[in-house]
Parts: structure tokens; C-alpha cells; sequence
């Protein structure tokens, strides 16, 4: 079973491990919405220094409103960015 | 950028003008290129070392063109697999050009 459901609303955790990560830098910290599940994959962050990458993460297309991310964004507030994230740099938060 | 941030995550960055002119494919990229999907084809290289190799070069280097980092990435890889050196490469460079300048 997926760690997050759709609609889940998820914190992307603001830490900053050295080496090569998939989160990136202006999402780490903000919060968003679960848009859907991707399915698990192999961790490119272990691949990246050649290990198997395994197990699988699950992948999660999280939706941050533009606004949450760009203090200064001057578009239409229901603007929003989708991004793909594994869940070990997802937390959820209550409602 | 801060030093938490590393060179090539620049999401959200000043950019400045983009160079929109169609420029063709010098034939030296065009054979990083083939060596690029060569390695991966024979398990040397994957997409993803590539890519840390890349994040991880010296700033001088990573602000160099798109294949020279490519290439620079690519023979770190190498050499920390221990398949090639540095020092190889750079004396193959050397008698190839010693032979086109012959």
C-alpha cells in the first residue's frame, strides 16, 4: 500500500544531505497537495553512486500553489506547479 | 545561491537572456554523445552517475559548454571505476593532435 493517499496534504522535508538528490532546492520545506501515485521505482540517489537503488521508493506527483513557493509571484493565485517527489523526502500534515 | 544549494539546482534563478539561434552540433559532441549511450548500452555509465558527476565538478569546469562538462563528467566516471585515467586520455589527446598537425 502507497505511504500517501491522493489529496493527502505533505510537507517536502528541508534538509540538505550533500550529494546528488532529486528534490529540488525551492520545494524543500514547502507544503503541497498529493495529485497522484507514479508508482516505485528504483532510488536514483543510490544509482547515482552506483548501488542497485534498492528497494524501490514510491513517487508522488505533489501540486504546490505558485504562491507557496514564489513570495513575489505575481500570477493567479489558483496558479500551481506539479512536481514528481519520492517519499522519503515527503512528511504528511494534519489537517 | 547559498551553500546549501548546489550548482545545478537553479529552479527559481535569474536566468538572463536566453541565446535562441539555431546552432548545429559540432561533430566532437555528436561523439560524446554516441560514447554516452555507448556506456550506458554496455553498463559502464548510467544516467543518473552521470548527472552526480556532472553536479559534482569543480564550478570553473560545470561553467564550461554542455558537452565539455559532459565530457569532463565522463572521465571522472572512469577513472573512479578504474577503467580509463585521466592521464590516458590526456596522452591518446596529445598523439592525435601530433598526428594531425604532422
Amino acid at each position: 500500500m502507497p505511504e500517501f493517499s491522493v489529496g493527502d496534504r505533505v510537507r517536502i522535508k528541508e534538509t540538505h544531505p550533500p550529494g546528488h538528490r532529486r528534490t529540488p532546492f525551492y520545494v524543500r520545506g514547502k507544503t503541497g497537495v498529493v495529485e497522484r501515485y507514479c508508482g516505485t521505482f528504483k532510488n536514483p540517489e543510490e544509482l547515482a553512486y552506483g548501488f542497485d537503488g534498492l528497494p524501490k521508493r514510491e513517487l508522488y506527483r505533489v501540486r504546490i500553489s505558485q504562491t507557496e513557493l514564489w513570495p513575489d509571484y505575481e500570477g493567479p493565485g489558483s496558479d500551481t506547479l506539479d512536481l514528481e517527489i519520492y517519499d522519503h523526502w515527503l512528511e504528511k500534515i494534519g489537517e | 545561491m547559498t551553500e546549501k544549494q548546489r550548482q545545478h539546482d537553479m529552479g527559481g534563478m535569474t536566468a538572463g537572456p536566453i541565446d535562441m539561434h539555431e546552432h548545429p552540433a559540432e561533430p566532437w559532441a555528436k561523439l560524446i554523445t554516441s560514447l554516452r549511450a555507448a556506456m550506458g548500452d554496455h553498463d559502464l555509465m548510467r544516467v543518473d552517475e552521470l548527472r552526480r558527476a556532472l553536479e559534482d565538478l569543480p564550478s570553473e569546469v560545470y561553467a564550461q559548454d554542455y558537452f565539455e562538462r559532459w565530457s569532463e563528467a565522463m572521465v571522472n566516471l572512469m577513472e573512479e571505476k578504474g577503467l580509463v585515467t585521466r592521464s590516458e586520455i590526456e596522452a591518446r589527446m596529445r598523439d592525435i593532435r601530433q598526428r594531425l598537425e604532422a
